[in-house]
């Protein structure tokens, strides 16, 4: 197939439904960073 | 996520909504821990007969935390609740009975107070079984100081202290991050909430190593 009727590759989201792992890493991120600004200790002590 | 056998731990204990503080509470440690939480819960395929896919995956779980408090009467049909102990004994079975990989298995086996086992379970007599008084800190405070003991030489794992911190600051987040992602909290499926304490954990080692 020439590369002009070749379909355009098309970069696939996640399924309709499903979580996007970038988006659960995001809304994790995006929690810690509101727990820091109440006052929380930026992680945890590892002892 | 594949792991390697000596890295996973089988979970043997009730599913309903009243033990869910101590479940979740043992899942976290046990991703804090390093290791991935294994149990009945994760395939749910009508077309697999349920102890096979019991056997598979304690069979692919080097570790087990079986809990085998909550061995009594069933409310609406007044008999006792035996999955947890056949459980424990097959996990013993494989242990005792299969090759060399299966012989490195080990236990956690947990009642409400310690002694309580010896007057229905008495076969077990012997073993370490250990309280949590249904309380989610002794749990992990226990499931970490246990699996501690099974890390090869040099490899220390964090402070139950630390984890039991950790749990409490997971707990505070976890509503949050449902509510950000369209979750309800309260009906987290298996596969759920293993992914979101793996990655609320991933980010904190992430802060944590920045910070240092």
């Amino acid at each position: 197939m020439s590369a002009e009727k070749r379909p355009p590759k098309i970069q696939r989201p996640p399924e309709k439904g499903n979580l996007d792992p970038v988006a659960v890493r995001k809304a994790v991120r995006a929690v810690f960073a509101m727990r820091q600004a109440e006052g929380r200790p930026k992680h945890t002590r590892r002892r | 996520m594949h792991r390697p056998y000596t890295k996973q731990a089988f979970i043997n204990c009730p599913f309903d909504e009243e033990y869910q503080p101590l479940f979740q509470a043992l899942v976290f440690a046990i991703y804090a821990c390093g290791m991935v939480a294994r149990s009945a819960l994760e395939a749910d395929n009508g077309a697999e007969v349920r102890i096979e896919k019991i056997v598979r995956i304690m069979g692919e779980c080097c570790h087990s935390v079986h809990d085998i408090s909550r061995v009594e009467l069933d409310h609406d049909s007044g008999l006792p609740r035996m999955n947890m102990p056949f459980e424990l004994g097959l996990f013993l079975g494989a242990q005792r009975f299969g090759d060399a990989r299966q012989k490195k298995k080990t236990c956690i086996i947990f009642d409400r107070e310690r002694y309580r086992f010896q007057k229905f379970l008495s076969d077990i007599a012997g073993q370490d079984i250990r309280a949590h008084h249904g309380e989610p800190a002794d749990l992990i405070r226990a499931v970490r100081n246990a699996l501690a003991t099974t890390q090869p030489p040099g490899v220390l794992l964090h402070s139950a202290t630390s984890i039991v911190e950790r749990y409490g600051w997971f707990q505070q987040d976890l509503p949050e991050i449902c509510r950000m992602l369209g979750m309800d909290p309260h009906d987290l499926g298996h596969r759920d909430l293993t992914f979101l304490i793996a990655e609320w954990l991933e980010v904190d080692a992430q802060r944590a190593a920045k910070a240092a």
